[in-house]
């Protein structure tokens, strides 16, 4: 039933409370868990959506910006505790991907997670879906 | 066995000498919300020696809760690296091998544990029976 599911606006931020977004989704999702180096070593799992469906609620100035490699994607992270809650992926440079670790899991009824090979990122990205508004 | 990792951008590094096989490692995952919320494996090993070595950007220590231990993040990619606390002068950690990525332990499935009904001075003594000596060169 994609594009009938009822958007809600929830809250999330990293650990020590200075970042905080919402970030509109349905209750049911699907999440990404991708085994590259650095989703790998931060334990993210992407909520991917376009830039409207985000708001940056607070902490902009507490984000420090890590690049690497063809520097596309900016990983953000919180000074002071070092969560990386949500950041521009180098797949969706024109959305968010947010770490669903750093939702109310209470806030969905449904998360399918499916897995992504992206330490081979150039011969999988197609795999990735492109943005919806909605 | 000599164990070894670094964060992303290279700037920590951590060596962990332990005397047990790397199957015989026990990977925990806590549950509390630090580690939840970046999906930290942790081990430690009592009669080993950890060293945390921060060059280049350097780290910074966060703490949380009951402010008892120092999670050290590093500064120029955020990871978390390990855990480390002081008890009667002597220093003890945790390190985060998902964080640091530590073959072969970073791909192992955490076990999950429970520590969130501790009181103080059980906590200190759990960790100053298993957490690993360790020594943080800077």
């Amino acid at each position: 039933m994609a594009g009938t599911k009822t958007m809600r606006w929830k809250k999330g931020g990293c650990h020590c409370g200075a970042v905080a977004f919402e970030v509109q989704a349905p209750d049911e999702i699907e999440i990404v868990d991708c085994n590259c180096s650095i989703c790998t070593m931060t334990g993210f799992l992407h909520l991917i959506v376009p830039k409207s469906r985000f708001r940056l609620l607070k902490g902009e100035d507490r984000l420090t910006t890590y690049t690497f490699n063809t520097g596309a994607a900016k990983h953000l992270f919180c000074s002071v505790c070092g969560i990386k809650s949500f950041y521009v992926p180098r797949s969706h440079p024109d959305g968010y991907s947010v770490n669903f670790r750093c939702l109310n899991p209470d806030d969905f009824t449904s998360v399918m997670t499916t897995e992504f090979a992206g330490k081979e990122w150039e011969k999988n990205a197609g795999d990735l879906a492109p943005l919806k508004e909605a | 066995m000599h164990l070894t990792g670094r964060c992303h951008c290279g700037a920590l590094s951590a060596s962990l000498e332990t005397g047990l096989d790397a199957d015989a490692i026990e990977v925990r995952a806590d549950g509390c919300s630090f580690c939840t919320a970046r999906g930290v494996k942790t081990v430690s090993d009592p009669h080993g020696k950890l060293i945390l070595r921060f060059d280049g950007t350097g780290a910074h220590a966060y703490r949380f809760g009951f402010k008892a231990a120092d999670f050290w993040l590093c500064n120029g990619c955020g990871a978390f690296a390990a855990a480390t606390t002081e008890i009667d002068g002597r220093l003890f950690g945790v390190l985060n091998v998902a964080g640091m990525c530590v073959d072969p332990l970073a791909g192992r499935t955490a076990k999950i544990v429970d520590f969130s009904s501790e009181d103080p001075a059980s906590r200190d003594a759990r960790r100053a029976a298993r957490w690993t000596p360790t020594q943080i060169l800077r």
